[in-house]
């Protein structure tokens, strides 16, 4: 079976704030992949992804929590601590949050789209990728 | 209201703390000025729930470009730039930036 891939790609934040500036006086439009992430360097895609927001991305592909709270006990870590790594991951696009419609204001946590590879491509035309399939 | 066609859709991590995600939609007949929808978000993840540390968008009639000033305790208040037109308001909205990561 052919795996699903995420793509992390390197842009400079100018040549980001100048590209989007360019196609719209142009008349072009610029629509990004949902399969791809573009972080401004690689120093700060590493710091985000910890082994710790790994193995939360690897529980919600293998395990499919229903909840931030269920997510917490899977991974045996403070809800508090889940909590605040699955905002920075829909925040950066590596998962989306939906609200459960309860009176605690719950969240399931699914993946952005059904990705089992996160591939980072790097600047020298080298990559590396995760496996977060189980 | 007619079908909206993205122009402009993506997402840009900064760094491990900061987001934009940039939005813009032509959307017939919305009445919106040129048909354009448009909201520009900076996201910052030392803020509770990731919320918003800077936007500007035009949602809200009669669709003049506003920047939220003071996120992210008051959704509120807000500035209007005098600008209709989405790529002034872009550039206006990418020097905000640069002036946040500059003082962060």
């Amino acid at each position: 079976m052919k795996s699903k891939v995420l793509m992390i790609k390197f842009q400079d934040l100018n040549l980001f704030m100048e590209s989007g500036l360019e196609a719209l006086k142009k008349g072009k439009s610029l629509v990004q992949p949902v399969d791809e992430i573009i972080f401004s360097d690689i120093g700060s895609y590493e710091k985000l992804m910890s082994p710790k927001k790994l193995h939360i991305l690897t529980a919600i592909k293998s395990l499919q929590p229903e909840s931030i709270y269920s997510l917490a006990k899977m991974v045996d870590r403070d809800f508090a601590n889940v909590s605040r790594d699955c905002n920075a991951l829909e925040q950066h696009g590596f998962i989306k949050l939906d609200d459960l419609g309860d009176n605690r204001s719950s969240k399931k946590p699914a993946l952005s789209f059904d990705y089992d590879t996160i591939r980072v491509h790097l600047p020298s035309n080298i990559s590396y990728s995760h496996m977060i399939a189980a | 209201m007619g079908k909206a066609v993205p122009l402009l859709k993506r997402r840009y991590s900064v760094n491990e703390r900061f987001t934009i995600v940039e939005d813009i939609l032509r959307i017939e007949g919305s009445g919106f000025p040129g048909e354009i929808k448009a909201s520009f978000v900076l996201l910052d993840t030392s803020l509770p729930k990731a919320r918003p540390r800077l936007l500007v968008d035009n949602t809200d009639y009669p669709h003049e470009y506003h920047m939220h000033t003071g996120l992210p305790e008051d959704k509120y208040s807000k500035v209007f730039l005098g600008i209709f037109d989405h790529v002034e308001a872009l550039e206006l909205f990418y020097s905000e930036v640069r002036r946040i990561l500059n003082e962060e």
